[in-house]
């Protein structure tokens, strides 16, 4: 596969297709057209960097089909770029590439709803931030609210996600169908776990992590649709909990591991790519199902280190407010690939989807959800900026893109940048006054991922929603957070 | 840093981040830079394992501040020969793993090169919580935009670093 080096930098490479759809024509080595769903507001952010060339280079991926898909969130990535989406047809030699599923594997949102009001919380705010800032583990060195667990328990948290942590204590049984995949991806293969990985993740798990990585307690501030936000059990008012974590150095180490392995691979099973970050092996070639058989172990790490979180959380709201009931809504992995059954061109296709900052969203009646969930579609966590927003979406009938939507809000800003136009004391005093309480492992890092660093959650998400990717359920506002 | 002597391996010199940084306008130097999302460590210096060393410290310095930190641990290190940027990749790559791994800081590189083309020599660390924490922990080293090249005298290297 030959690289296409064209250079997709402006607003003028992108050909309309409809309500907030763009459309990338194929050319040199794209051997699907990209599609770019982005509102006339957004499309500034999308062309300002390199994120629209790869876009362009994953269209060239061997088996690739429909299209390369960018969510409105779209940003530079490696590889992938962050906001991207595209799949690969198994039967026609279809690769899997680490690339665009990213380093931190199954990096994911959960969110929990309790039975608290606004007013219940805001008077002991503090104290809840506190109990929480001591509870969970965040950034270098911090340790895991799991004990270190020895190779056989790894294995088994490695083959069973959130039900090894539910069984281990960490969290009730209904946790369990609340998480995509019930809580574990199947076809694990531990042999393909390095003795990095595993030692990274062992000291790690159940632990928060650093980088855009948080914990908030929210308020339920709008409800957009009342149907689906009572299939969900939010009202407006209610006090929730988001966790935004992922499977830590774990995750890392077997993407690193699995590149290293699929780059060696590639002159043999003669395939190139424009980006080395793209490395990939076909699904069913020794080092495509080595890649898949490890990601699954590091996804299934992902959830269980939420769960682990989660357990932490439940007790801290237990002792500071005297109630530990947060009912886990629903918890989603937006760095995974995964083999699914889609319709193509006409034909049911197993296809390995990846999505790389972007959300399953699974429409009403889908039969992976779980049944009380079934009849609304499934709940999609969109994480905003800490001074900002966040959003409960819901997949919707027809959803493109391999039923995915977006996953945050998308950085438009880099950390760099984001320190020169924002100082930590004033982030802070800022946060302070809108009712914002933030407990921060280092000014510095709060001050990289200040709201100013990000696009406009509103717009993003009502642009998956006029793209007809999802549909707005309710819209929560922070007014605490934990961050690495 | 480390000085080059004729017909053999390297002496080395070690680099600290700290100090490295205050060097940055001169031959040899450091920094972090721009992404949308991550970090960008760049550096530069005469000779390439020098170059690789001031590598390791812009790492470092993404999320840790190490200035007069004493050094209580060290790890040995030995990677390649390899080409150059599969050498400036390993050599990120241990020192990610000291930080995520093992829980350590490193707080000087003391390598050298070898007949061979590789690097050997010693990271020597701090424990975490004897340092200042700046940052996200880097987690990973991206293939993407990816240089280390030799070039009028000077060796620069640029990796992506995801945070």
């Amino acid at each position: 596969m030959p690289g296409d080096r064209r250079r997709v930098r402006t607003a003028a490479d992108l050909v309309p297709a409809g309500p907030c759809r763009w459309r990338i024509e194929p050319s040199g080595a794209m051997r699907v057209p990209g599609i770019v769903f982005a509102s006339e507001a957004l499309l500034p952010h999308v062309v300002e960097d390199q994120a629209l060339a790869q876009v362009v280079n994953v269209a060239a991926l061997p088996g690739v089909v429909e299209a390369s898909y960018a969510m409105p969130d779209i940003h530079w990535g490696y590889g992938f770029p962050i906001g991207g989406v595209a799949a690969t047809d198994v039967a026609d030699g279809g690769v899997v590439s680490p690339g665009g599923v990213g380093f931190d594997i199954s990096c994911g949102v959960r969110l929990l709803v309790s039975d608290l009001e606004a007013n219940d919380v805001l008077a002991r705010l503090s104290e809840l931030m506190d109990g929480l800032e001591r509870r969970i583990p965040t950034g270098l060195g911090a340790g895991g609210v799991w004990p270190v667990p020895g190779d056989r328990a790894l294995d088994e948290v490695l083959r069973g996600g959130t039900r090894t942590a539910v069984a281990r204590g960490f969290g009730v049984e209904r946790d369990v169908a609340r998480c995509e995949d019930n809580g574990a991806l199947p076809d694990v293969d531990p042999g393909q776990v390095s003795e990095r990985a595993r030692l990274r993740g062992a000291r790690q798990l159940g632990s928060l992590g650093s980088g855009n990585h948080f914990l908030e307690v929210q308020i339920v501030e709008d409800v957009l649709d009342p149907a689906a936000a009572r299939a969900f059990g939010l009202e407006r008012g209610k006090v929730c909990v988001m966790i935004h974590s992922g499977s830590r150095g774990l995750g890392h180490q077997i993407c690193t591991d699995h590149v290293h392995a699929m780059q060696r691979a590639m002159r043999r099973l003669g395939i190139s790519v424009p980006d080395q970050q793209l490395a990939c092996a076909p699904c069913d070639a020794p080092e495509g199902r080595a890649y898949l058989g490890a990601m699954a172990g590091a996804a299934n790490f992902g959830r269980a280190n939420r769960q682990a979180l989660s357990h932490a959380v439940r007790e801290v709201f237990a002792e500071e407010l005297g109630s530990g009931r947060l009912d886990l809504l629903y918890d989603v992995s937006h760095n995974l690939a995964k083999l699914e059954w889609h319709t193509v061109q006409g034909r049911r296709r197993l296809v390995c989807v990846h999505r790389k900052g972007a959300t399953r969203a699974l429409p009403p009646g889908h039969p992976d959800l779980p049944e009380d969930l079934r009849g609304a579609g499934q709940p999609v966590l969109v994480p905003g900026s800490m001074g900002t927003a966040s959003y409960v979406l819901v997949g919707v009938e027809h959803g493109g893109a391999f039923h995915s939507t977006c996953h945050g809000a998308g950085r438009t800003m880099s950390r760099h940048a984001a320190l020169r136009s924002v100082r930590p004391a004033v982030l802070s005093r800022d946060l302070a006054d809108a009712g914002i309480v933030v407990r921060a492992a280092s000014a510095k890092g709060l001050a990289e991922e200040a709201p100013v660093a990000y696009k406009d959650v509103d717009e993003v998400v009502a642009c998956c929603e006029q793209a007809g990717l999802a549909r707005r359920v309710a819209r929560l506002r922070p007014v605490g957070v934990v961050k690495g | 840093m480390s000085r080059a002597v004729p017909g053999g391996a390297d002496v080395p010199t070690p680099v600290s981040p700290s100090t490295a940084a205050d060097d940055a306008g001169g031959n040899r130097g450091h920094r972090v830079g721009a992404h949308t999302a991550d970090c960008v460590v760049e550096a530069w210096a005469p000779d390439r394992v020098s170059c690789l060393a001031e590598a390791g410290a812009a790492l470092v310095g993404v999320c840790a501040d190490v200035a007069g930190v004493p050094a209580t641990g060290a790890v040995p290190v030995s990677i390649g020969p390899a080409a150059d940027d599969e050498l400036l990749v390993a050599l990120l790559e241990e020192t990610i793993f000291v930080m995520d791994g093992l829980g350590a800081v490193p707080v000087r590189f003391v390598l050298s090169g070898t007949d061979e083309g590789g690097v050997t020599g010693t990271i020597e660390t701090a424990p975490a919580g004897a340092v200042t924490r700046t940052g996200p922990v880097p987690k990973g080293v991206s293939y993407h935009g990816l240089r280390m090249q030799h070039r009028g005298g000077v060796w620069r290297c640029l990796a992506i670093v995801d945070v």
